[in-house]
């Protein structure tokens, strides 16, 4: 697939949050059996689909006889009508209001386990500064400050209500224990069935070609959002460099990030994408060789899942990551993928680049990776085991 | 403005955007123009405020904005204004990422390298560890800041500094509280005229509570007469890998053309380039060196000629080159306005070449390194007898391989910066 000819989405891309609030919550109004309902402020493609939507999917099609359900924060008023008792009740990076200590209360009273769920480093004002730095974000910035440490307070406020806390990986279970004292249990992100049909087609294509890559070779860097200009100043000199040396090498960048200014003669074969949905993001990342995950290296980073991976690995594209956890324990170095430290990436995509005999290999044993580990039949067991153990 | 010197400032001025980029490019320009401002017309200028017109004359040393962060993994941090790229780590540059690197390696802890108004190609970092087969710190992180632009710096409780001049211990004003080394690679006083420069760095080496580590025994000596270094300060001796630098006996076996190498950087005025050529031009005309080949070694060395039969001007080596370079070399000038040897004598030294050098403060004799090394007054008799002097001893090449032998140059990183390291790493 050449650098211009990105693939246009062949899909029908709707947001998962557009589920009709009766089909939410017909299964978690029944009367009887287990239930469970997840509760989130207000929609978005990210921590809600992960988090919220994915487990959703995935109690509705493993375990039926769960009546789970999700509501936005404002629409908790039309809980009073449901009979809630027993009910397992996960608030999800929700923001404290007094109508959440409401219905925390209320939901207690009635016998139900109250969780809170939390997929960053992001309930202890302490980090604030470190995850300003993190983000480029100036540390002295007046509306940034307040913007943060209301956040965060709201967040540790909303939390602090709980009996437990979910979070994503072990790293984050210790800050949580370390700040809050609260217990906590570890269900990783996972992909959705829509993003594994979407990606398995890719893979299968590869496949059916035996992995026979067209040039140019494709490297892409895929950011969620603008706060990670500094992860990609990582990977960029290299980048740079290579960029230099190789003219069958192209870069595609999908997201916010602004580059440093490059006097050499490489712009024409870096190409931008903005943000996209995430069903046409695993396209993207299916059209390139390479997927790069440079991460800078502290605590709050050390909290974040290891999602750019197993996207990119159902999709049959090697990744080059930097050697932080999670990456660090999801990646197997020079077998599902590569790890390297911060002054080793122009050594480390060299490796890379000159390995595509090995490709094959390493993309199915990075395939069968991210379904061993991160699709809903792996999670399944996990949710009931974690929510509904005997 | 002479068109010359225009010539020169806008050669020097691309030369500064490819290594440092636009911003410090900038900075420097503007340093540049403040002191060599003249009134264009004469009028009323608005008053300035003297607390800003001493910060923006010495931007350069500016404090480092700090950032308190909640404590994490161990982490050294060296401090640097060299641009750390491909071609431009040598000699001291390098000394002082070896240092840190091992340091690093040593305790376990990451290691953090900032370029103050540089930028870094981390590459580059990994291929200077690689040629001297040194392992790398478990992991590294590369930061550039620009002093006075508002970039903060993360400190965390227990993160220690390695600073790598004056003006780097000077930009770690707010870290006091944190363990701070200062590696001294010169009597950096001399990069100066008498002035403002000249004191401000004096202060800064006389006061700071840094720890201070000396390269070099004879810049130890030096700056302890000149109550500069105390004594709890330590020293150490830079380091020649021999799989480098040797007796290369394809070069040496008789009836092979001898070479004078002359180093030679122009634009570094204590390299002594004029006096250094006026040296050579002189003794190349003595019969002595008739037959002999001549290389020039360096960077910006202009096009020369010179009255011999083969001259050869090689700029800009590569590390590798330039050490192939110097094992050619039967006789070498090397000249060092500085209590510090300076490498490339040690460098010939260490290849058995009999080396003309100068003496300078505490630096008369450098025979505690090898009986190869001659150095005189830094004059043009002095240095062309020496010249002589050295073209007759090349010719006893068994006398020189004897020097070489019993000479006290370490081969080993590890072994000369162990102390070095303990000293950092102790107590972490």
């Amino acid at each position: 697939m050449t650098l211009f000819q990105l693939p246009a989405s062949k899909i029908s891309y709707r947001e998962p949050w557009e589920v009709p609030p009766l089909k939410r919550l017909e299964r978690y109004k029944r009367s009887s059996g287990k239930r469970i309902i997840y509760v989130y402020d207000r929609p978005d493609s990210s921590t809600f689909r992960y988090r919220v939507y994915n487990m959703w999917q995935t109690w509705r099609r493993f375990y039926p006889e769960v009546n789970a359900g999700f509501v936005f924060s404002d629409e908790i008023p039309a809980l009073t009508s449901v009979d809630i008792d027993g009910s397992v009740v996960v608030l999800c990076r929700v923001r404290y209001t007094y109508r959440i200590a409401q219905f925390v209360k209320i939901y207690r009273l009635r016998g139900c386990r109250i969780y809170y769920d939390v997929d960053d480093l992001v309930f202890d004002s302490h980090f604030v500064e470190l995850m300003m730095y993190t983000f480029g974000t100036n540390t002295l910035d007046e509306p940034a400050l307040d913007y943060w440490h209301g956040y965060i307070s709201r967040i540790r406020s909303a939390l602090m209500l709980c009996d437990g806390v979910i979070v994503t990986n072990r790293t984050l279970a210790q800050e949580v224990e370390a700040s809050c004292g609260l217990a906590t249990a570890v269900i990783p992100n996972y992909l959705n069935q829509e993003q594994i049909d979407v990606s398995d087609a890719i893979f299968k294509g590869k496949a059916s070609g035996d992995f026979e890559y067209e040039t140019p070779t494709t490297i892409g860097y895929f950011s969620g959002t603008p706060s990670h200009d500094k992860d990609f100043r990582i990977a960029w000199p290299a980048l740079e460099n290579l960029l230099v040396d190789n003219s069958e090498l192209c870069l595609l960048i999908v997201g916010y990030v602004s580059i440093p200014t490059t006097e050499k003669r490489v712009s024409d074969r870096i190409k931008f994408k903005p943000l996209t949905n995430y069903m046409h993001l695993q396209e993207l990342i299916g059209s390139c060789e390479v997927n790069i995950v440079p991460l800078q290296d502290n605590r709050f980073t050390r909290c974040k899942s290891e999602l750019k991976f197993f996207e990119a690995a159902i999709t049959g594209t090697v990744t080059v990551a930097s050697n932080v956890a999670p990456y660090s324990t999801a990646i197997a170095d020079d077998v599902t993928g590569f790890l390297t430290s911060d002054h080793e990436w122009m050594a480390k995509l060299e490796t890379a680049l000159a390995a595509r005999k090995e490709w094959p290999d390493m993309t199915k044993a990075a395939y069968k990776t991210a379904l061993e580990k991160h699709s809903p039949s792996a999670i399944a067991p996990l949710l009931n085991e974690t929510f509904f153990k005997a | 403005m002479a068109v010359r010197n225009l010539a020169y400032l806008f050669k020097r001025g691309i030369y500064s955007l490819r290594a440092s980029g636009w911003r410090a490019t900038y900075l420097k320009t503007l340093t540049y123009l403040h002191r060599h401002r003249r009134p264009l017309i004469s009028s009323p200028r608005a008053a300035m405020d003297c607390a800003e017109l001493v910060a923006q004359r010495f931007h350069f040393a500016a404090p480092i904005e700090r950032l308190d962060v909640p404590s994490d993994k161990r982490r050294l941090t060296i401090v640097t204004s060299d641009a750390i790229r491909r071609g431009a780590i040598f000699g001291g540059a390098a000394t002082a990422l070896i240092l840190a690197s091992k340091a690093a390696r040593t305790a376990n802890a990451t290691l953090r390298i900032v370029t103050v108004n540089a930028a870094s190609d981390p590459n580059a970092y990994r291929e200077l560890l690689s040629s001297i087969d040194s392992p790398p710190p478990p992991s590294t992180e590369f930061v550039s800041v620009f002093p006075g632009s508002g970039d903060t710096l993360p400190h965390q409780i227990h993160d220690r500094y390695l600073t790598t001049s004056w003006w780097t211990t000077a930009a770690l004003g707010r870290f006091a509280d944190a363990r701070i080394f200062a590696l001294t690679q010169d009597d950096e006083r001399i990069f100066y005229p008498h002035g403002d420069d000249f004191v401000r760095c004096e202060n800064i080496l006389r006061q700071s509570s840094a720890l201070s580590i000396y390269n070099t025994s004879l810049l130890f000596e030096h700056l302890s007469t000149q109550k500069i270094a105390q004594a709890s300060s330590l020293s150490f001796e830079p380091a020649f890998p021999s799989d480098l630098f040797y007796w290369d006996e394809t070069c040496h076996s008789a009836g092979k053309q001898p070479t004078l190498l002359f180093y030679a950087r122009p634009n570094h005025p204590r390299n002594l380039f004029y006096l250094g050529l006026d040296t050579l031009a002189t003794a190349v005309a003595d019969p002595l060196f008739r037959d002999w080949k001549v290389v020039i070694v360096g960077s910006e060395v202009p096009h020369l000629q010179l009255p011999v039969a083969d001259l050869t001007i090689a700029t800009n080596l590569d590390w590798k080159d330039y050490a192939a370079t110097v094992r050619a070399a039967d006789v070498g000038l090397s000249l060092m306005l500085s209590p510090h040897p300076s490498y490339p004598p040690l460098d010939l030294a260490a290849c058995g070449a009999v080396v003309v050098t100068n003496q300078f403060g505490s630096k008369h004799s450098l025979s505690r390194y090898s009986e190869n090394i001659i150095c005189v007054e830094p004059t043009r008799n002095a240095l062309v007898g020496a010249l002589l002097q050295a073209a007759v001893a090349s010719k006893d090449t068994d006398r020189r391989k004897l020097n070489l032998l019993a000479s006290n140059i370490s081969r080993s990183w590890d072994a000369s910066l162990a102390p070095a390291v303990d000293a950092i790493i102790s107590g972490w």
